[in-house]
């Protein structure tokens, strides 16, 4: 077991269409990369844990569980630029969340029953900043990556508007539980919003955490992935245009790669580790 | 207050000739006959005035026809079609209230034009510019305006050419000379009122009503109103959308464009004329050429501003057609229009002077035919992550906002990248797999700071899969000149390139 990196931000095919992995095959290349735990944070429920953890018993893996949760008052997620020939759809921000305790569990699925109770139509439910509070106990939060608040904060209102989010997001889950999460795919405007959440960790004193974000367990897997992104906005992949990935990097690295790739933060690699130690131990994650 | 019931009859005789030589204008002052069907059983359907006065009439076979010195035309549906619309685009300039009465050769409609008086000025006023504009588009015809519609419709039939307008409460005295043709009466009625001596509408309105029901029926009572100009009648407004549409099939094959561009210009003049009436301006023009062997050939024009000067829309054809010329002889030719808002250019004592519109789109339609219809435009990015992707877009004149719409805000400082194109080629030493050193331009360049690789690819389900590699670099020469560039690295053709310049 290589315990340098453990990948706290994926997604299986359980977030429908949002990802190309059954949860199986993410734990099966976690075991083939030696990697001693995986979180799983699917779209708005916890419907593949239990494949996810009943796989990662077999393979000797830890299986951690959370959920990406949408958010309506973080307004929506990233956009691209208004210059850009776009076809998206404007959907709300996802907030990553972790569960680091049988509450933080309980608490999980209370807070995503009570907004799927309120949505109209399938999918198209959200959380608001009341429910976060209520449910906030047992959980850790991060900050995402395309998907999540800050990225959206950072773009339309510049590092004031990400302290502005941080400090909300502190005030609900405390400072000991908010990881400003950094991801890195080769993309320049990626690149741009890391180096802005690394200048607010610091202003907060706030710990950075490296995850890279997946959608697939391995990169020829964004095939699958680009055929259900055109699925998933109803198109064909000759007319997907920016909807589809620009590249194939979202997938389940090695811990030797993510250590280069994140060889100028070290910390955020060791931010892993430690946020598995003090809170998602394996004995606490048995749910 | 409902306004006071009128009529206008408007008649088009000899229509078939009529619709051929509005497309035809060299033939109009030659004797001409319109032939109707199956070879060799053709026989005279319509014929113009000359052809009269030499003696032919409606009926005659094409043998009895050849006889006199006239031209002979084979019967156009689709030129009547475009006359028909034509004329009805012209009324409905005046009103959308058209009701169409067939009649033979003979074209007749009736409109509903109560309560147009405050638009168009009194009826007589309005009968005249209706007059004026289907002599526009080629037709000549007669107009009467009554209070009753079958008046109208009775007094323009008894009308070769002109208007008449009719007080209300007249109708009688006006309809009183009028023969009994103009009734559409059957055979066996005709016979019967033959038989009494009864020639003129006069005679028939002042047979006693109770009489005539008795020998002749309810229909004699409907007549003796029609003679009165008394007869009620439900109208029946036509349900069509008006098209800017013009067709022609030419008497021989046409090979040559300077040829077509006679028929061209008549078919666009009369286009715009209908387009005039409308007071819409034509914003593109489709040319289907018919071509020998069946085949059709297309061709659309869309100036960037919508224009109804015909000298330009000719020139605009005319380039057009040069630079793609059909592969056969042309049989047909038929033009269609799609309608634009006139484009408005507001100008100043102080601004300069700028080009006139209508030189834009010559200037743009020379260009295209030099270079090609794909490069001249407006570049528009595509919606694709491949580098470079863009497409050009037809020109547009995009209308400039006032200043107050600016922002004033200050906006924040960016680096501008200048993209090389085409890319330039480099050597390059690497470690680990990240740039050390390149030559650019002759010159060698040590890298101090290099940032990515920004990797991107995509279109893997087709044979135009790409994947590109970019990096970011701060490079310095031995003269201590500081470089901020982007390489590219393209990993399917393994080339390093320089990308472009950092300012």
């Amino acid at each position: 077991m290589t315990d340098t990196y453990v990948e706290l931000h994926a997604s299986s095919a359980f977030s429908f269409l949002e990802g190309a992995s059954q949860p199986e095959d993410i734990i099966e290349r976690a075991a083939e990369l030696h990697m001693p735990a995986v979180a799983l944070l699917d779209r708005n429920g916890l419907y593949g844990a239990a494949r996810f953890h009943t796989s990662a018993m077999r393979a000797g893996v830890a299986a951690h569980i959370g959920a990406e949760i949408a958010v309506g008052d973080f307004g929506p997620h990233l956009e691209p630029a208004d210059w850009l020939p776009v076809q998206r759809t404007p959907e709300p921000a996802r907030l990553p969340l972790l569960c680091t305790s049988r509450i933080g569990y309980q608490n999980l699925c209370q807070l995503i029953t009570s907004f799927k109770l309120r949505e109209k139509k399938k999918g198209e439910g959200a959380a608001t900043f009341n429910e976060l509070e209520q449910y906030a106990e047992g959980l850790v939060c991060l900050t995402g990556g395309d998907e999540g608040p800050l990225a959206s904060a950072l773009v339309h209102g510049g590092e004031d508007a990400g302290r502005k989010l941080i400090d909300q997001l502190i005030g609900i889950y405390g400072h000991n539980n908010v990881y400003i999460e950094l991801q890195r795919h080769h993309e320049r405007e990626e690149e741009w919003r890391n180096q802005a959440a690394l200048r607010i960790a610091r202003s907060f004193n706030l710990p950075v955490l490296a995850t890279n974000g997946v959608r697939y367990a391995k990169a020829y897997d964004r095939e699958i992935f680009d055929v259900f992104t055109a699925i998933r906005h109803h198109t064909q992949l000759d007319r997907a245009g920016r909807l589809l990935a620009l590249n194939s990097q979202r997938f389940l690295r090695p811990a030797q790669e993510m250590e280069r790739l994140f060889a100028d933060i070290p910390d955020a690699i060791a931010s892993t580790r430690t946020l598995r130690a003090a809170y998602i131990s394996p004995q606490r994650s048995r749910l | 207050m409902k306004p006071r019931d009128l009529y206008a009859g408007i008649v088009v005789r000899e229509f078939p000739a009529q619709a051929m030589l509005r497309l035809r204008p060299e033939l109009r002052t030659e004797p001409c006959v319109v032939l109707d069907g199956t070879p060799p059983l053709e026989t005279v359907c319509s014929l113009n005035r000359r052809a009269y006065q030499l003696g032919l009439t409606a009926g005659m076979t094409r043998v009895e026809a050849e006889t006199f010195p006239a031209t002979l035309l084979g019967r156009s549906r689709s030129e009547e079609a475009g006359a028909r619309s034509a004329l009805l685009a012209c009324a409905a300039s005046f009103t959308p209230r058209i009701e169409e009465r067939g009649r033979g050769s003979t074209y007749l409609c009736v409109l509903d034009i109560a309560g147009t008086t405050q638009l168009f000025g009194p009826p007589a006023k309005l009968a005249a510019s209706l007059l004026e504009q289907l002599r526009a588009v080629g037709l000549t015809a007669s107009v009467a305006v009554a209070a009753n519609f079958h008046a109208a419709r009775c007094l323009a039939l008894a009308r070769n050419s002109g208007f008449c307008v009719i007080p209300s409460g007249q109708e009688r005295t006006a309809l009183a000379p009028l023969p009994l043709a103009v009734l559409d009466l059957t055979a066996q009625q005709a016979d019967t009122f033959a038989a009494w001596g009864i020639r003129a509408l006069d005679e028939l309105a002042a047979l006693p009503e109770a009489s005539l029901i008795a020998r002749m029926g309810q229909e004699a009572k409907r007549l003796r109103q029609l003679a009165l100009g008394t007869a009620s009648h439900l109208f029946v407004p036509l349900e069509e959308d008006l098209s800017l549409e013009e067709k022609i099939e030419l008497d021989t094959p046409v090979d040559l464009l300077d040829s077509l561009l006679f028929v061209l210009r008549v078919l666009l003049e009369q286009l715009i004329a209908r387009a005039a009436n409308q007071l819409v301006t034509l914003a593109s023009v489709t040319v289907v050429l018919k071509l020998e062997g069946g085949i059709e050939y297309t061709r659309t024009v869309r100036p960037a501003l919508a224009s109804n000067d015909p000298q330009l829309w000719l020139k605009l054809v005319r380039l057009d057609l040069a630079a793609h010329s059909p592969q056969a002889a042309i049989l047909a030719v038929a033009l269609s229009a799609e309608t634009g808002s006139r484009s408005k250019v507001q100008l100043g004592l102080f601004t300069p002077q700028a080009p006139e519109p209508d030189r834009l789109d010559i200037t743009l339609a020379r260009l295209r035919s030099l270079v090609g219809e794909d490069c001249v435009g407006t570049p528009v990015l595509k919606d694709a992550h491949r580098p470079d992707s863009f497409e050009v877009a037809p020109f547009r004149v995009i209308a400039v906002h006032s200043k107050s719409n600016v922002s004033t805000e200050p906006q924040p400082t960016r680096s501008a990248l200048r993209i090389l194109r085409p890319a330039e080629t480099l050597g390059i030493t690497l470690r680990n797999k990240t740039p050390e050193a390149f030559i650019f331009r002759a010159a060698r360049y040590r890298v101090e700071r290099a940032y990515g690789p920004w990797i991107a690819s995509g279109e893997w389900w087709n044979p135009t899969l790409w994947a590109a590699q970019q990096w970011d670099i701060i490079a310095r020469n031995a003269n201590g000149e500081t470089l901020y560039c982007c390489l590219s690295y393209e990993p399917l053709e393994k080339a390093w390139q320089m990308a472009g310049l950092y300012d």
